[in-house]
């Protein structure tokens, strides 16, 4: 699940989708950053931001990354593939 | 008093039958059992293994009772080569050669109308489509529909990505470790999101439900990835197990709607990614073909947003790169992870800015 910084202050960190902050020790521990990730974690998403599948002269690249990768964007215009 | 008798005259034991033994008598100590009569019986012990003179016997006081019969108690013959015990010492071993016969599952391919009105009447689902067709779409206005009519549904996928999106969604492992292995389901209908992603460990489990009166939506495409090591007891399971199964069949009654309009993607893209699956153009050519030509119609040439990776190695490398190039001219906070921390595919350091997206894990 994504969560927006809203504003940080005294060591804390104000999300938009939560009540409460979370201090800098509970940011680093629930949550990383959200420009890459894993083909595998990403059945279930839709994009409609600019989209890119890496690795796909890989090894292990098969049909079905490419098509969970390509069904992920509702634009194929945003949508490129690199090696 | 059988066996006594035998082995007190030390008699070689063949075979032991519930109304017979088969033995062979030693030439200068018999055991004659043919001579043995019923009124000898509870002398017997006298006969066989007589008392030392001027000893008693702890049981002396308590004698059994004669019993006045002269009939003999055993009858005994010489062995014949047919009184030999016939048995089979190989590995059972099935003689019928005729394959067992398989009825073929049917499906009742049904419209949406028709899907609908069979659950909401109390029937199972299975809806199925490839990607960005619409199935949760379909399945979560089906379950808002049961919910004001006042039907417990509980809504649940494999997934943290893929329940965060359904209504009141939960992951299947937090739902059955709870109502199945640690309580009982509450729910009427159960709605099962990505089920190709379901593994054959929370398949057993669910397969307890299908013998109570709980009901199903099931949502899902087999042409996605399947479930990361799934085995059972050591064995792998073959990718297409489930697709196949009677497990499938029983939990959706053999209901099936089929979603083929696209309502995600453009149409381009829509007809580029449905040709990769079985029965399209590219399923027969290999990945890396069908991958060039996709490179060759999709050319975004800007910084993507999302991007996505194989490994988590390069998920961490990737994701630091961007990181830094978004960065730049904005205030940020440097958030450092050091030691342990860094290890695997946990938490890296980061830099963190008012309207940076984070992912919760």
């Amino acid at each position: 699940m994504l969560y927006t910084v809203k504003t940080i202050e005294d060591e804390q960190v104000w999300l938009v989708e939560l009540a409460k902050p979370l201090s800098f020790d509970q940011v680093k521990s629930c949550l990383r950053l959200s420009f890459a990730q894993t083909y595998a974690s990403i059945q279930g998403n839709e994009y409609d931001e600019p989209l890119r599948l890496h690795d796909c002269a890989h090894r292990f690249f098969s049909r079905k990354h490419l098509f969970v990768g390509l069904s992920r964007s509702k634009q194929g215009a945003f949508v490129s593939l690199v090696d | 008093m059988m066996l006594y008798a035998l082995k007190n005259t030390g008699c070689q034991i063949y075979e032991f039958k519930t109304d017979s033994i088969l033995y062979k008598p030693r030439k200068r100590k018999r055991p004659d059992l043919f001579r043995l009569s019923f009124k000898d019986l509870h002398t017997i012990r006298e006969m066989y293994e007589p008392a030392i003179k001027k000893t008693g016997r702890l049981d002396q006081c308590c004698e059994m009772v004669e019993i006045i019969s002269d009939d003999p108690v055993f009858r005994v013959e010489p062995a014949k080569a047919e009184d030999m015990m016939r048995s089979n010492g190989n590995m059972p071993q099935r003689k019928s050669t005729v394959a067992p016969e398989i009825t073929p599952l049917t499906y009742i391919e049904r419209t949406q109308v028709d899907g609908e009105l069979v659950v909401i009447q109390g029937g199972s689902l299975f809806v199925q489509g490839i990607a960005g067709t619409g199935k949760s779409l379909y399945c979560s206005k089906l379950v808002e529909r049961l919910r004001a009519a006042g039907v417990r549904v509980d809504a649940c996928a494999k997934t943290h990505t893929a329940s965060a999106r359904l209504p009141d969604g939960c992951t299947l492992d937090h739902w059955v470790q709870r109502h199945v292995l640690n309580g009982a389901p509450s729910c009427q209908v159960l709605y099962l999101d990505e089920i190709s992603q379901i593994d054959v460990g929370l398949l057993a489990l669910l397969a307890r439900l299908t013998y109570t009166p709980m009901r199903f939506i099931l949502a899902g495409d087999f042409n996605q990835f399947s479930p990361i090591g799934s085995c059972w007891k050591g064995t792998p399971i073959d990718d297409e197990a489930f697709q196949r199964s009677a497990l499938l069949h029983r939990m959706c009654d053999g209901n099936v709607v089929n979603l083929t309009e696209c309502r995600r993607a453009d149409n381009v893209l829509f007809e580029f990614y449905s040709s990769l699956i079985d029965g399209g153009r590219l399923f027969e050519i290999p990945v890396a073909r069908a991958a060039a030509e996709a490179w060759e119609i999709f050319k975004f040439e800007g910084t993507a947003r999302w991007n996505l990776v194989i490994s988590h190695a390069k998920r961490v490398q990737l994701d630091w790169t961007l990181n830094l190039l978004h960065s730049r001219g904005k205030e940020v906070t440097k958030l450092v992870i050091t030691g342990h921390d860094v290890r695997g595919n946990a938490a890296q350091t980061m830099l963190i800015w008012p309207g940076i997206q984070l992912l919760g894990h």
